[in-house]
Protein backbone atom coordinates (compact mmCIF):
# COMPACT_ATOMS: atom_id res chain seq x y z
CA UNK A 1 0.00 0.00 0.00
CA UNK A 2 1.22 3.58 -0.78
CA UNK A 3 0.02 6.61 1.27
CA UNK A 4 0.73 10.24 0.97
CA UNK A 5 -0.78 11.99 4.07
CA UNK A 6 -0.87 16.02 3.39
CA UNK A 7 2.71 15.83 1.83
CA UNK A 8 4.06 19.52 0.41
CA UNK A 9 7.27 19.30 -1.67
CA UNK A 10 9.57 22.33 -2.03
CA UNK A 11 13.06 21.89 -4.07
CA UNK A 12 15.38 24.19 -2.65
CA UNK A 13 16.10 26.27 -5.93
CA UNK A 14 12.64 26.07 -7.23
CA UNK A 15 9.80 28.34 -7.81
CA UNK A 16 6.99 27.43 -5.33
CA UNK A 17 6.05 24.32 -4.21
CA UNK A 18 6.00 21.27 -6.46
CA UNK A 19 3.31 19.55 -4.61
CA UNK A 20 0.71 20.90 -1.81
CA UNK A 21 -1.00 19.13 0.38
CA UNK A 22 -1.33 15.48 -1.53
CA UNK A 23 -3.29 12.60 -0.05
CA UNK A 24 -3.44 9.68 -1.87
CA UNK A 25 -4.04 6.08 -0.96
CA UNK A 26 -2.99 3.47 -3.62
CA UNK A 27 -4.18 0.23 -2.62
CA UNK A 28 -1.78 -3.12 -3.28
CA UNK A 29 -2.31 -4.48 -6.50
CA UNK A 30 -4.01 -1.11 -8.01
CA UNK A 31 -3.74 0.73 -11.46
CA UNK A 32 -3.75 3.69 -11.16
CA UNK A 33 -3.00 6.36 -13.89
CA UNK A 34 -1.47 9.57 -12.74
CA UNK A 35 -2.31 12.40 -15.22
CA UNK A 36 -1.84 16.39 -15.84
CA UNK A 37 0.42 18.46 -17.64
CA UNK A 38 4.30 18.63 -17.85
CA UNK A 39 5.30 20.25 -14.54
CA UNK A 40 2.20 19.93 -12.78
CA UNK A 41 4.00 17.27 -10.24
CA UNK A 42 3.52 14.01 -11.66
CA UNK A 43 7.11 12.82 -11.53
CA UNK A 44 7.73 14.27 -8.13
CA UNK A 45 5.20 12.08 -6.98
CA UNK A 46 6.39 8.95 -8.39
CA UNK A 47 10.09 10.41 -6.98
CA UNK A 48 8.70 10.55 -3.70
CA UNK A 49 7.69 7.11 -3.76
CA UNK A 50 10.88 5.75 -4.75
CA UNK A 51 12.60 7.98 -2.38
CA UNK A 52 14.81 9.63 -4.31
CA UNK A 53 13.27 13.10 -2.67
CA UNK A 54 11.59 13.58 0.46
CA UNK A 55 8.48 15.44 1.70
CA UNK A 56 8.91 18.95 2.83
CA UNK A 57 6.15 18.61 5.17
CA UNK A 58 3.78 15.71 5.45
CA UNK A 59 4.28 11.75 4.98
CA UNK A 60 5.07 9.08 2.30
CA UNK A 61 4.18 5.35 3.32
CA UNK A 62 5.40 2.76 1.20
CA UNK A 63 5.23 -0.90 1.11
CA UNK A 64 5.60 -0.36 5.15
CA UNK A 65 8.34 1.61 4.71
CA UNK A 66 7.97 5.42 6.26
CA UNK A 67 9.43 8.73 4.93
CA UNK A 68 9.44 9.65 8.65
CA UNK A 69 12.14 7.20 9.51
CA UNK A 70 14.27 6.14 6.32
CA UNK A 71 17.51 4.89 6.76
CA UNK A 72 19.94 4.58 3.54
CA UNK A 73 19.63 0.57 4.03
CA UNK A 74 16.04 1.19 4.35
CA UNK A 75 15.54 3.09 1.11
CA UNK A 76 18.03 0.74 -0.71
CA UNK A 77 15.32 -2.50 0.59
CA UNK A 78 12.43 -0.57 -0.85
CA UNK A 79 13.98 0.57 -3.82
CA UNK A 80 14.77 -3.40 -4.58
CA UNK A 81 10.78 -4.04 -4.35
CA UNK A 82 9.94 -0.93 -6.63
CA UNK A 83 10.32 -1.09 -10.36
CA UNK A 84 10.53 2.11 -12.57
CA UNK A 85 10.53 2.99 -16.36
CA UNK A 86 11.17 5.84 -17.88
CA UNK A 87 10.37 7.88 -20.89
CA UNK A 88 13.90 7.62 -22.22
CA UNK A 89 13.95 3.87 -21.35
CA UNK A 90 17.38 4.01 -19.58
CA UNK A 91 18.99 1.05 -20.95
CA UNK A 92 22.62 0.23 -21.18
CA UNK A 93 23.63 0.51 -24.20
CA UNK A 94 27.00 -1.43 -23.93
CA UNK A 95 25.03 -4.90 -23.45
CA UNK A 96 22.38 -6.86 -24.64
CA UNK A 97 19.08 -7.21 -24.09
CA UNK A 98 19.45 -10.28 -21.45
CA UNK A 99 22.19 -8.65 -19.68
CA UNK A 100 19.82 -5.58 -19.46
CA UNK A 101 17.36 -7.48 -17.87
CA UNK A 102 19.38 -9.51 -15.75
CA UNK A 103 21.50 -6.66 -14.40
CA UNK A 104 19.11 -5.85 -11.24
CA UNK A 105 19.74 -10.00 -10.62
CA UNK A 106 23.38 -10.02 -11.15
CA UNK A 107 24.01 -7.13 -9.12
CA UNK A 108 22.76 -8.45 -5.81
CA UNK A 109 23.94 -12.26 -6.14
CA UNK A 110 20.88 -13.64 -4.58
CA UNK A 111 20.35 -15.62 -7.79
CA UNK A 112 22.47 -18.45 -9.30
CA UNK A 113 22.87 -18.82 -13.32
CA UNK A 114 19.86 -21.19 -13.68
CA UNK A 115 17.47 -19.12 -11.61
CA UNK A 116 18.56 -15.64 -13.77
CA UNK A 117 18.40 -17.48 -16.99
CA UNK A 118 14.70 -18.67 -16.18
CA UNK A 119 13.80 -15.62 -14.46
CA UNK A 120 14.91 -12.83 -17.36
CA UNK A 121 13.02 -15.41 -19.89
CA UNK A 122 10.02 -15.91 -18.18
CA UNK A 123 9.78 -11.63 -18.42
CA UNK A 124 11.21 -11.28 -22.12
CA UNK A 125 8.53 -13.80 -23.03
CA UNK A 126 6.02 -11.36 -21.13
CA UNK A 127 7.12 -8.89 -23.14
CA UNK A 128 7.35 -10.32 -26.31
CA UNK A 129 10.85 -9.79 -26.72
CA UNK A 130 12.85 -13.39 -26.24
CA UNK A 131 13.86 -13.70 -29.51
CA UNK A 132 15.48 -10.30 -29.47
CA UNK A 133 17.43 -11.48 -26.10
CA UNK A 134 21.12 -11.46 -27.59
CA UNK A 135 20.38 -8.15 -29.49
CA UNK A 136 22.30 -4.52 -28.38
CA UNK A 137 19.52 -1.45 -27.39
CA UNK A 138 20.83 0.16 -30.29
CA UNK A 139 18.99 -2.71 -32.63
CA UNK A 140 15.84 -2.27 -31.23
CA UNK A 141 12.81 0.30 -32.07
CA UNK A 142 11.43 2.88 -29.28
CA UNK A 143 9.01 0.48 -28.56
CA UNK A 144 10.94 -2.91 -28.12
CA UNK A 145 13.46 -0.58 -25.43
CA UNK A 146 10.66 0.45 -23.26
CA UNK A 147 9.45 -3.34 -23.09
CA UNK A 148 13.28 -4.39 -22.22
CA UNK A 149 12.88 -1.42 -19.79
CA UNK A 150 9.57 -2.96 -18.44
CA UNK A 151 11.07 -6.33 -18.15
CA UNK A 152 13.81 -5.16 -16.56
CA UNK A 153 11.72 -3.48 -13.78
CA UNK A 154 9.76 -6.20 -13.14
CA UNK A 155 11.82 -8.96 -13.16
CA UNK A 156 12.72 -8.69 -9.43
CA UNK A 157 8.96 -8.95 -8.69
CA UNK A 158 8.59 -5.47 -7.56
CA UNK A 159 5.17 -5.07 -5.47
CA UNK A 160 4.78 -1.82 -7.67
CA UNK A 161 5.56 -0.40 -10.69
CA UNK A 162 5.98 3.50 -11.29
CA UNK A 163 6.01 4.01 -15.45
CA UNK A 164 7.00 7.88 -15.70
CA UNK A 165 5.58 9.17 -18.99
CA UNK A 166 6.72 5.02 -20.50
CA UNK A 167 4.50 6.47 -23.74
CA UNK A 168 5.82 9.71 -24.56
CA UNK A 169 8.32 8.87 -26.71
CA UNK A 170 5.77 6.60 -28.62
CA UNK A 171 3.37 6.51 -31.49
CA UNK A 172 -0.45 5.68 -30.83
CA UNK A 173 -0.28 2.29 -31.97
CA UNK A 174 3.06 1.32 -29.70
CA UNK A 175 1.95 3.08 -26.64
CA UNK A 176 -1.14 0.84 -26.98
CA UNK A 177 0.76 -2.33 -27.05
CA UNK A 178 3.14 -0.60 -24.27
CA UNK A 179 -0.23 -0.12 -21.84
CA UNK A 180 -1.01 -3.71 -22.88
CA UNK A 181 2.37 -5.02 -21.25
CA UNK A 182 1.81 -2.60 -18.38
CA UNK A 183 -1.83 -4.23 -18.05
CA UNK A 184 -0.59 -8.07 -18.04
CA UNK A 185 2.34 -6.80 -15.35
CA UNK A 186 -0.72 -5.78 -13.28
CA UNK A 187 -3.04 -8.58 -13.87
CA UNK A 188 -0.19 -10.51 -12.04
CA UNK A 189 -0.62 -8.70 -8.79
CA UNK A 190 1.80 -6.18 -9.78
CA UNK A 191 0.22 -2.72 -8.42
CA UNK A 192 0.85 0.06 -11.39
CA UNK A 193 1.06 3.95 -11.23
CA UNK A 194 1.57 4.89 -14.34
CA UNK A 195 2.29 9.22 -15.17
CA UNK A 196 1.30 10.22 -18.06
CA UNK A 197 -0.17 13.77 -20.54
CA UNK A 198 -1.36 11.59 -22.57
CA UNK A 199 -5.29 11.80 -21.42
CA UNK A 200 -6.91 9.79 -24.88
CA UNK A 201 -4.87 6.51 -22.92
CA UNK A 202 -6.71 7.26 -19.75
CA UNK A 203 -10.24 8.39 -20.08
CA UNK A 204 -11.89 5.22 -21.70
CA UNK A 205 -9.88 2.80 -19.88
CA UNK A 206 -11.55 2.32 -16.55
CA UNK A 207 -8.96 2.48 -14.78
CA UNK A 208 -9.00 5.09 -11.88
CA UNK A 209 -6.69 8.38 -12.39
CA UNK A 210 -5.44 10.91 -10.21
CA UNK A 211 -5.42 14.53 -11.77
CA UNK A 212 -2.35 16.79 -10.53
CA UNK A 213 -2.10 20.31 -11.89
CA UNK A 214 0.46 22.98 -10.19
CA UNK A 215 1.30 20.46 -7.17
CA UNK A 216 -2.16 19.33 -6.04
CA UNK A 217 -4.64 16.84 -6.48
CA UNK A 218 -7.50 18.63 -8.72
CA UNK A 219 -9.33 15.25 -9.18
CA UNK A 220 -9.20 11.59 -8.09
CA UNK A 221 -11.78 9.56 -10.26
CA UNK A 222 -12.95 5.72 -9.34
CA UNK A 223 -15.06 3.59 -11.81
CA UNK A 224 -18.26 3.70 -9.33
CA UNK A 225 -18.65 0.34 -10.41
CA UNK A 226 -15.37 -0.74 -9.84
CA UNK A 227 -15.62 -4.34 -8.34
CA UNK A 228 -19.30 -4.53 -9.40
CA UNK A 229 -18.31 -5.19 -13.07
CA UNK B 1 28.65 -7.93 -0.59
CA UNK B 2 28.35 -11.46 -1.34
CA UNK B 3 31.30 -12.64 -3.43
CA UNK B 4 29.16 -14.02 -6.48
CA UNK B 5 28.59 -9.84 -6.25
CA UNK B 6 32.09 -8.41 -5.89
CA UNK B 7 32.93 -11.08 -8.31
CA UNK B 8 30.22 -9.66 -10.77
CA UNK B 9 31.33 -5.77 -10.18
CA UNK B 10 34.61 -6.62 -10.39
CA UNK B 11 34.52 -7.87 -13.81
CA UNK B 12 31.86 -4.62 -14.44
CA UNK B 13 35.07 -2.90 -14.08
CA UNK B 14 37.49 -4.94 -16.32
CA UNK B 15 34.29 -5.10 -19.02
CA UNK B 16 34.18 -1.16 -18.93
CA UNK B 17 37.66 -0.89 -20.25
CA UNK B 18 36.59 -3.52 -23.14
CA UNK B 19 33.93 -1.37 -23.75
CA UNK B 20 35.15 2.19 -23.56
CA UNK B 21 38.49 1.16 -25.60
CA UNK B 22 38.56 5.10 -26.91
CA UNK B 23 38.83 6.35 -23.31
CA UNK B 24 40.47 4.01 -21.12
CA UNK B 25 43.30 4.34 -24.56
CA UNK B 26 43.33 8.20 -23.39
CA UNK B 27 43.13 6.93 -19.49
CA UNK B 28 46.07 4.88 -19.69
CA UNK B 29 48.15 7.33 -21.69
CA UNK B 30 47.85 10.03 -19.33
CA UNK B 31 48.33 7.62 -16.68
CA UNK B 32 51.36 6.31 -18.35
CA UNK B 33 52.68 9.84 -18.53
CA UNK B 34 52.19 10.75 -15.35
CA UNK B 35 53.70 7.55 -13.61
CA UNK B 36 56.95 7.93 -16.09
CA UNK B 37 58.10 11.42 -14.57
CA UNK B 38 57.27 9.15 -10.93
CA UNK B 39 59.75 6.61 -12.36
CA UNK B 40 62.17 9.14 -13.30
CA UNK B 41 62.07 10.47 -10.06
CA UNK B 42 61.93 7.24 -8.57
CA UNK B 43 64.99 6.02 -10.79
CA UNK B 44 66.95 9.07 -9.72
CA UNK B 45 66.51 8.67 -6.12
CA UNK B 46 67.01 5.25 -6.47
CA UNK B 47 70.34 5.84 -7.53
CA UNK B 48 71.25 8.69 -5.64
CA UNK B 49 70.86 6.45 -2.76
CA UNK B 50 72.54 3.98 -4.09
CA UNK B 51 76.04 6.14 -4.68
CA UNK B 52 75.38 7.56 -1.12
CA UNK B 53 75.56 4.11 0.39
CA UNK B 54 78.26 3.01 -1.49
CA UNK B 55 80.28 6.03 0.02
CA UNK B 56 78.85 4.71 3.57
CA UNK B 57 80.27 1.28 3.01
CA UNK B 58 83.74 2.99 2.94
CA UNK B 59 82.65 4.79 6.24
CA UNK B 60 85.88 3.16 8.26
CA UNK B 61 88.81 4.03 10.95
CA UNK B 62 92.00 3.49 10.00
CA UNK B 63 94.23 3.06 13.41
CA UNK B 64 97.97 3.89 12.85
CA UNK B 65 99.85 2.13 15.55
CA UNK B 66 103.35 2.55 17.18
CA UNK B 67 106.48 1.15 16.55
CA UNK B 68 107.33 -1.87 18.18
CA UNK B 69 104.14 -3.28 19.56
CA UNK B 70 104.49 -7.01 20.99
CA UNK B 71 101.74 -9.75 19.86
CA UNK B 72 100.18 -9.31 23.47
CA UNK B 73 99.86 -5.37 22.89
CA UNK B 74 98.08 -6.16 19.62
CA UNK B 75 96.08 -8.79 21.45
CA UNK B 76 94.79 -6.48 24.22
CA UNK B 77 94.10 -3.65 21.71
CA UNK B 78 91.88 -6.30 19.79
CA UNK B 79 89.76 -7.01 22.32
CA UNK B 80 89.73 -3.39 23.48
CA UNK B 81 88.43 -2.29 20.01
CA UNK B 82 85.78 -5.31 20.08
CA UNK B 83 84.57 -3.85 23.09
CA UNK B 84 83.19 -0.59 21.33
CA UNK B 85 79.59 -0.97 20.21
CA UNK B 86 80.03 1.38 16.96
CA UNK B 87 82.88 -1.98 15.62
CA UNK B 88 81.42 -4.72 14.10
CA UNK B 89 84.80 -6.05 12.49
CA UNK B 90 88.30 -5.11 12.60
CA UNK B 91 91.81 -6.13 10.39
CA UNK B 92 95.35 -5.81 10.94
CA UNK B 93 97.46 -4.35 8.04
CA UNK B 94 100.88 -4.92 8.90
CA UNK B 95 103.26 -2.82 7.66
CA UNK B 96 104.84 -5.14 4.71
CA UNK B 97 100.96 -5.43 3.32
CA UNK B 98 100.40 -1.47 3.90
CA UNK B 99 103.77 -0.89 1.82
CA UNK B 100 103.13 -3.59 -0.86
CA UNK B 101 99.53 -1.98 -1.71
CA UNK B 102 101.31 1.51 -1.44
CA UNK B 103 104.19 0.59 -4.13
CA UNK B 104 101.51 -1.35 -6.39
CA UNK B 105 99.82 1.58 -6.38
CA UNK B 106 102.69 4.24 -7.00
CA UNK B 107 104.32 1.74 -10.05
CA UNK B 108 107.34 2.98 -9.09
CA UNK B 109 110.28 1.02 -9.26
CA UNK B 110 112.39 0.88 -6.57
CA UNK B 111 110.75 3.05 -3.91
CA UNK B 112 111.77 1.61 -0.71
CA UNK B 113 115.53 1.99 -1.64
CA UNK B 114 114.38 5.44 -2.26
CA UNK B 115 112.71 6.51 1.00
CA UNK B 116 115.26 3.98 2.91
CA UNK B 117 113.26 1.42 4.11
CA UNK B 118 109.28 0.65 5.16
CA UNK B 119 108.18 3.90 6.70
CA UNK B 120 104.53 2.78 7.20
CA UNK B 121 103.60 2.00 11.09
CA UNK B 122 101.51 -1.53 11.03
CA UNK B 123 97.05 -0.48 11.51
CA UNK B 124 93.96 -1.36 11.95
CA UNK B 125 91.32 -0.95 9.46
CA UNK B 126 88.44 -0.82 11.27
CA UNK B 127 84.82 -1.52 10.11
CA UNK B 128 81.14 0.35 11.71
CA UNK B 129 77.97 -1.07 12.54
CA UNK B 130 75.64 0.34 9.48
CA UNK B 131 73.66 2.01 11.79
CA UNK B 132 76.75 3.29 13.60
CA UNK B 133 78.13 5.19 10.53
CA UNK B 134 77.33 8.44 11.38
CA UNK B 135 79.97 11.78 12.04
CA UNK B 136 78.89 12.00 15.59
CA UNK B 137 79.90 8.12 16.68
CA UNK B 138 82.96 8.42 14.51
CA UNK B 139 84.23 11.64 15.91
CA UNK B 140 83.59 10.15 19.23
CA UNK B 141 85.93 6.65 18.47
CA UNK B 142 88.81 8.49 16.55
CA UNK B 143 88.64 10.67 20.26
CA UNK B 144 88.85 7.64 22.29
CA UNK B 145 91.35 5.51 20.60
CA UNK B 146 93.40 8.18 19.72
CA UNK B 147 94.18 8.51 23.86
CA UNK B 148 95.17 4.30 24.28
CA UNK B 149 98.84 3.65 24.46
CA UNK B 150 99.04 1.07 21.31
CA UNK B 151 97.74 3.93 18.68
CA UNK B 152 99.85 6.55 17.12
CA UNK B 153 97.48 8.01 15.29
CA UNK B 154 93.40 7.52 14.13
CA UNK B 155 92.23 8.30 10.47
CA UNK B 156 88.39 8.75 9.92
CA UNK B 157 88.32 11.57 7.25
CA UNK B 158 85.98 13.16 10.14
CA UNK B 159 84.70 16.19 7.93
CA UNK B 160 83.47 14.10 5.00
CA UNK B 161 81.76 11.98 6.68
CA UNK B 162 79.62 14.62 8.29
CA UNK B 163 79.18 16.16 4.77
CA UNK B 164 78.16 12.82 3.54
CA UNK B 165 75.28 12.70 6.54
CA UNK B 166 74.26 16.11 6.50
CA UNK B 167 74.09 15.90 2.07
CA UNK B 168 72.31 11.98 2.99
CA UNK B 169 69.74 14.00 5.31
CA UNK B 170 69.26 16.64 2.57
CA UNK B 171 68.26 13.76 -0.13
CA UNK B 172 65.84 11.82 1.84
CA UNK B 173 64.30 15.13 2.80
CA UNK B 174 64.16 16.38 -0.82
CA UNK B 175 62.80 12.92 -2.39
CA UNK B 176 60.15 12.42 0.37
CA UNK B 177 59.03 16.37 -0.56
CA UNK B 178 59.14 16.03 -4.60
CA UNK B 179 57.65 12.37 -4.08
CA UNK B 180 54.68 13.68 -2.01
CA UNK B 181 54.34 16.49 -4.07
CA UNK B 182 54.17 14.36 -7.46
CA UNK B 183 52.23 11.65 -5.78
CA UNK B 184 49.20 13.93 -5.04
CA UNK B 185 49.34 15.69 -8.71
CA UNK B 186 49.11 11.97 -10.18
CA UNK B 187 45.81 11.42 -7.77
CA UNK B 188 44.63 14.48 -9.09
CA UNK B 189 45.14 13.29 -12.66
CA UNK B 190 44.44 10.46 -12.52
CA UNK B 191 41.09 11.07 -10.77
CA UNK B 192 40.29 13.83 -13.43
CA UNK B 193 40.95 11.11 -16.29
CA UNK B 194 38.64 8.59 -14.38
CA UNK B 195 36.06 11.09 -13.94
CA UNK B 196 35.72 10.77 -17.90
CA UNK B 197 34.79 7.33 -17.36
CA UNK B 198 32.52 7.95 -15.06
CA UNK B 199 30.65 10.84 -16.29
CA UNK B 200 30.61 8.53 -19.26
CA UNK B 201 29.13 5.74 -17.59
CA UNK B 202 26.08 7.78 -15.89
CA UNK B 203 23.65 5.54 -17.24
CA UNK B 204 25.37 2.81 -15.06
CA UNK B 205 25.35 4.49 -12.15
CA UNK B 206 21.87 5.57 -12.74
CA UNK B 207 20.28 1.93 -13.02
CA UNK B 208 22.33 0.89 -10.40
CA UNK B 209 20.87 3.43 -8.02
CA UNK B 210 17.09 3.18 -9.26
CA UNK B 211 17.46 -0.74 -8.47
CA UNK B 212 19.09 -0.41 -5.42
CA UNK B 213 22.31 -0.25 -5.43
CA UNK B 214 24.52 1.24 -2.48
CA UNK B 215 27.16 3.71 -3.36
CA UNK B 216 29.57 0.44 -2.08
CA UNK B 217 28.51 -1.55 -5.15
CA UNK B 218 27.82 1.33 -7.53
CA UNK B 219 31.81 1.83 -6.41
CA UNK B 220 32.99 -1.28 -7.52
CA UNK B 221 33.47 -1.41 -10.84
CA UNK B 222 34.75 2.01 -11.52
CA UNK B 223 37.37 1.06 -8.50
CA UNK B 224 38.32 -1.94 -10.04
CA UNK B 225 39.01 -0.49 -13.15
CA UNK B 226 40.51 2.65 -12.10
CA UNK B 227 42.87 0.11 -10.61
CA UNK B 228 43.31 -1.96 -13.72
CA UNK B 229 44.15 0.91 -15.89
CA UNK B 230 47.06 2.34 -12.97
CA UNK B 231 48.15 -1.31 -13.19
CA UNK B 232 48.20 -1.36 -16.83
CA UNK B 233 50.02 2.57 -17.25
CA UNK B 234 52.39 1.13 -14.51
CA UNK B 235 53.77 -1.43 -16.51
CA UNK B 236 53.74 0.99 -19.57
CA UNK B 237 55.70 3.37 -17.81
CA UNK B 238 58.35 0.85 -16.21
CA UNK B 239 58.94 -0.66 -19.70
CA UNK B 240 59.61 2.88 -20.60
CA UNK B 241 61.49 4.06 -18.05
CA UNK B 242 63.60 0.44 -18.28
CA UNK B 243 64.18 1.41 -21.97
CA UNK B 244 65.37 4.84 -21.12
CA UNK B 245 67.63 3.50 -18.09
CA UNK B 246 69.03 1.23 -20.56
CA UNK B 247 69.68 3.77 -23.12
CA UNK B 248 71.46 6.31 -20.55
CA UNK B 249 73.59 4.10 -19.13
CA UNK B 250 75.01 2.77 -22.12
CA UNK B 251 75.63 6.23 -23.05
CA UNK B 252 76.86 7.53 -20.01
CA UNK B 253 77.13 4.46 -17.58
CA UNK B 254 76.67 4.15 -13.26
CA UNK B 255 72.72 4.07 -13.94
CA UNK B 256 70.58 1.09 -12.40
CA UNK B 257 67.46 0.37 -13.22
CA UNK B 258 65.16 0.00 -10.40
CA UNK B 259 65.44 -3.34 -8.06
CA UNK B 260 62.54 -5.85 -8.49
CA UNK B 261 61.06 -4.43 -5.07
CA UNK B 262 61.09 -1.32 -6.03
CA UNK B 263 59.44 -2.20 -9.24
CA UNK B 264 56.77 -4.14 -7.47
CA UNK B 265 56.68 -1.25 -4.52
CA UNK B 266 56.15 1.32 -8.02
CA UNK B 267 53.60 -0.85 -9.49
CA UNK B 268 51.67 -1.23 -6.15
CA UNK B 269 51.86 2.74 -6.02
CA UNK B 270 50.37 2.90 -8.95
CA UNK B 271 47.53 0.68 -8.64
CA UNK B 272 46.74 2.61 -4.72
CA UNK B 273 47.19 5.92 -7.18
CA UNK B 274 44.53 5.10 -8.99
CA UNK B 275 42.02 3.49 -6.65
CA UNK B 276 42.36 6.89 -5.16
CA UNK B 277 41.77 8.87 -8.07
CA UNK B 278 39.06 6.37 -8.67
CA UNK B 279 37.18 6.79 -5.47
CA UNK B 280 37.87 11.10 -5.60
CA UNK B 281 35.96 10.98 -8.67
CA UNK B 282 33.07 8.53 -8.39
CA UNK B 283 32.61 10.24 -4.83
CA UNK B 284 32.41 13.80 -6.83
CA UNK B 285 30.17 12.21 -9.68
CA UNK B 286 27.85 10.47 -6.98
CA UNK B 287 27.71 13.70 -5.11
CA UNK B 288 27.51 16.07 -8.35
CA UNK B 289 24.05 13.76 -10.12
CA UNK B 290 22.33 13.54 -6.61
CA UNK B 291 20.86 10.39 -8.04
Amino acid sequence: MIKFFHVNKSYRNGDGAALSDVNITIDDGEFVYLIGPSGAGKTTILKLIHMEEFPTDGEVIVGGFTTAAMTRKKILTLRRRVGVVFQDFRLLKDRSVFENVAFPLRLFGEFNPVQIQERVDHVLNQVGLLHKADRLPTELSGGQAQRVALARAVVNHPFVLLADEPTANLDPKTSEEIIQIIRRIHAEGTAVLLATHKMELVYNSGERYVRVDRGTIVEDWVDPLRGVK
Amino acid sequence: MKPRTLRYLALEGARGIKRHRGLTFTAVITMTASLLVLGVFLVTSYNVRRAIKNLESRKEVMVYLKDGLQPSDLTMFENRAKLQPAVQSLAFISREEAWNEFSQSMKVEGLQEAVGGNPLPDAYRIELKPERRNAFTINALTQEMSGWDEVDEVFSGGEWVGRLDNFAKSVLLFTAAIGIAIGLSIIAIVSNTVRLTVVARQDLIHIMRVVGASEGFIRVPFLSEGVLQAFIAALLALAGLYGTTEFVSARFGGVQFLSPLWCFGFLSLAMLLGFLGSAFSVRHVLRQANI
